[in-house]
C-alpha cells in the first residue's frame, strides 16, 4: 500500500514545463503584428508587370520621391506625391521644386554649364490601368524642377490577380 | 508554529492557470497569419529624362529611329505601330489587365521580334551608341503598354530611349 502512494504522488508532479512554448509563440505574434498591415494608408496601386524591373537598394545618402498615380474611390486618377493630397501638374511641379531645394545636392550639367542639376531621384508609381498622360505630366514636373533621374516602377511577377479583391 | 508552516505550504502551492492565457495568445497568433499578406518587392526601369530640355530638336531628324506608337481606339483597343507597320493584336488575353478588362492588346512579340531585327541592322552614324527607340504613346493609353514597351527595350539592351512628348512652352 505504501509503494502504491508513493507512485501516485510522483505521477501527479510531473507537469509541463509552457515557458518555453509561450516565449515562441509570443515570439510568432509579435513578428506577425509587426508585418501586418491591417488598415491600407497607402494609395492602393496595381503596378504592371517587367521582368526587367530591378530592385534596387538607395544609396547612402540618396533620397527618393515617390509619386503615385492611383484611382480614387469616385474612379478618378490622383496624382501624389508621396502619401500628401492630390495635386495637379502645376501643384507637383510647385513641390518637386520645393523638396530639390531642400535637399540641396546638385551636380553640373555637362551640356549646360550655367545649369545645375539636382540628384534627387522620383520613383512613379502609376497604377497599370491609368492613363500614360500622366507620365508626361509628371516627367514635364520633374524637369521643370531639373530632376532628371526618374524611374517607374514596377514588379517582376504577380503571384495572385490584383483585381480578385478589387471592387 | 503550526499555523506558520501551513501558511507557507500555501504560498508554494500556489499556480496560475494558463489555459486561458494560451487559448487568446493563440487566437491572436492565427488572427495575424491570415491578416498578413506579403508583399512582393517592387522593383523600377530607370527612365532617366534628358539633361537639357529640348535637346532631342537640336539633333537631325533621325531616319535610323526606331519608332513604336500606341494609340486607342474608340472600342478601348490599343493600336501599336512599329515603325509604319501595324501590330496585329494578340490572340491570347496576355495580363491580368486584359483579363479583366476583356480586351487583347497589341502582340508584344511582334515589336520585340521588329525592335530586335532594327538593332541588328542599326548602323550609327558616329559608330557607337545603340538604335534610338522612341516611344510615343496617346494620352488615354492605358500605363501598362508603355511599361511593356519600356520592358522590351530594356530586354534587348536598348539604352537610347525616349518618350515622344507633348510640346511643352519654354519658360
Amino acid at each position: 500500500m505504501a509503494r502504491k502512494k508513493k507512485a501516485k504522488k510522483v505521477h501527479k508532479g510531473v507537469e509541463m514545463d509552457m515557458t518555453p512554448m509561450i516565449d515562441i509563440v509570443f515570439l510568432l505574434i509579435v513578428f506577425f503584428m509587426v508585418v501586418t498591415e491591417l488598415a491600407v494608408q497607402q494609395a492602393v496601386v496595381i503596378l504592371p508587370v517587367a521582368s526587367e524591373s530591378k530592385v534596387e537598394e538607395p544609396q547612402p545618402g540618396s533620397r527618393i520621391l515617390v509619386v503615385n498615380v492611383s484611382f480614387g474611390i469616385d474612379g478618378n486618377e490622383i496624382l501624389q506625391l508621396m502619401n500628401g493630397p492630390p495635386l495637379t501638374q502645376k501643384e507637383l511641379e510647385i513641390a518637386l521644386k520645393e523638396e530639390a531645394a531642400a535637399y540641396d545636392k546638385f551636380e553640373d550639367n555637362p551640356s549646360n554649364p550655367t545649369q545645375k542639376l539636382s540628384t534627387l531621384q522620383v520613383t512613379i508609381r502609376c497604377d497599370q490601368g491609368a492613363k500614360s498622360g500622366n507620365i508626361h505630366k509628371i516627367f514635364a514636373a520633374c524637369q521643370a524642377a531639373r530632376i532628371y533621374q526618374v524611374s517607374c516602377a514596377a514588379i517582376n511577377d504577380r503571384l495572385e490577380d490584383p483585381y480578385s479583391t478589387q471592387p | 508554529m503550526a499555523r506558520r508552516a501551513k501558511s507557507k505550504r500555501d504560498v508554494g502551492d500556489v499556480e496560475s492557470d494558463m489555459t486561458p492565457m494560451i487559448d487568446v495568445v493563440f487566437l491572436l497568433l492565427i488572427f495575424f497569419m491570415l491578416a498578413t499578406k506579403f508583399k512582393m518587392p517592387e522593383g523600377t526601369l530607370r527612365s532617366y529624362l534628358p539633361k537639357n530640355r529640348g535637346e532631342s530638336n537640336s539633333r537631325p531628324m533621325m531616319s535610323e529611329t526606331c519608332r513604336i506608337t500606341l494609340m486607342m481606339n474608340p472600342g478601348g483597343q490599343v493600336i501599336a505601330y512599329a515603325d509604319q507597320a501595324l501590330v496585329p493584336v494578340s490572340d491570347l488575353l496576355d495580363s491580368d489587365f486584359e483579363q479583366h478588362n476583356g480586351i487583347p492588346g497589341p502582340d508584344l512579340l511582334f515589336i520585340e521580334d521588329h525592335i530586335g531585327r532594327r538593332k541588328a541592322t542599326y548602323v550609327p552614324l558616329d559608330g557607337t551608341g545603340t538604335l534610338p527607340v522612341v516611344i510615343d504613346f496617346a494620352e488615354n493609353v492605358p500605363y501598362k503598354y508603355v511599361i511593356d514597351v519600356l520592358n522590351i527595350c530594356a530586354r534587348g539592351r536598348i539604352e537610347n530611349i525616349a518618350f515622344a512628348q507633348p510640346e511643352i512652352p519654354l519658360e
